[in-house]
């Protein structure tokens, strides 16, 4: 099993010049909350990764934790290039599952964006795509 | 491969009259975001930190920080746990209680045995167990 099997590829991504309550609501805005956004060019070369905890900690202060539509204001000052981690670690669509597992646990990642030869962007994996893995893998040696 | 052999037993847990304060130090110290709530051994409810997140005042009601603070030190975390539990035994599969973990989108499931709480497994105990299952093959 490799990663092209189980990663998603209907990816919402931001750019470098999105303001970070743009990006702070295309994560909240949905039916699933989403925790993390590639960062992509206009080419689609993968640039950066920004999770929702980039964004809570970019607004973080010592007073409680804020409510939402408090954090968007604070945010719209803000770029994703500002606050994005640019050191992404990625895998490709042919990396066994288990590799990306290993890195998962040992990094305490929740998301391995994919990317081609080139780094553009392929798609995502998260941890919750290796465990569906798991249940496929399961039934199938239940059902053989 | 079963939860009994994965699953955590050194467990860190809250009471349902722990202050959401409390709460939220536990989860920072031990770096936890799931915590079972318990009345002696019987397991009552569970709580994360999104919960007490979501129960905290918002600074934009008319509170000062200290009225804030004060209430965090005095609401029990009983007010807002999850009382609607899905627990698991521990001679279940590991992959069975992966599914479960997936259909009901919830990160960590406790363990009981006999009423007693014997454990937890989160969703990065169930990898482990995908991880042993997949070198194993």
């Amino acid at each position: 099993m490799f990663v092209k099997d189980f990663m998603q590829t209907a990816l919402t991504t931001v750019t470098p010049d999105t303001t970070v309550s743009t990006a702070y609501e295309m994560m909240i805005m949905r039916e699933v909350r989403i925790r993390h956004l590639p960062v992509v060019t206009d080419a689609g070369t993968l640039i950066g990764i920004i999770s929702d905890r980039d964004i809570r900690r970019a607004g973080a202060s010592d007073a409680p934790p804020m409510a939402e539509h408090e954090l968007t204001y604070l945010l719209e000052q803000l770029c994703v290039r500002d606050i994005m981690t640019q050191e992404v670690v990625t895998v490709r669509g042919t990396t066994p599952l288990v590799e990306a597992g290993q890195i998962f646990l040992q990094k305490k990642f929740g998301c391995l964006p994919v990317v081609r030869d080139n780094n553009t962007l392929e798609g995502i994996i998260t941890v919750t795509d290796l465990l569906r893995a798991y249940v496929t893998q399961y039934d199938a040696g239940r059902s053989t | 491969m079963r939860v009994e052999s994965m699953m955590q037993t050194q467990l860190i847990t809250a009471t349902p009259e722990m202050s959401l304060a409390e709460g939220q130090r536990l989860m920072r110290d031990h770096n936890i975001r799931h915590v079972p709530v318990v009345s002696g051994k019987r397991l009552v409810g569970m709580i994360t930190d999104r919960d007490i997140q979501e129960a905290a005042p918002s600074p934009a009601t008319t509170l000062t920080r200290g009225e804030i603070a004060y209430r965090m030190e005095t609401t029990p975390i009983k007010t807002c746990m999850t009382k609607d539990l899905v627990w698991i035994g521990p001679d279940i599969e590991m992959a069975a209680a992966t599914r479960l973990l997936l259909q009901r989108k919830i990160g960590c499931l406790p363990v009981v045995d006999n009423g007693t709480l014997v454990g937890i497994v989160t969703e990065m105990d169930c990898l482990r167990a995908f991880l042993h299952t997949a070198h194993g093959a």
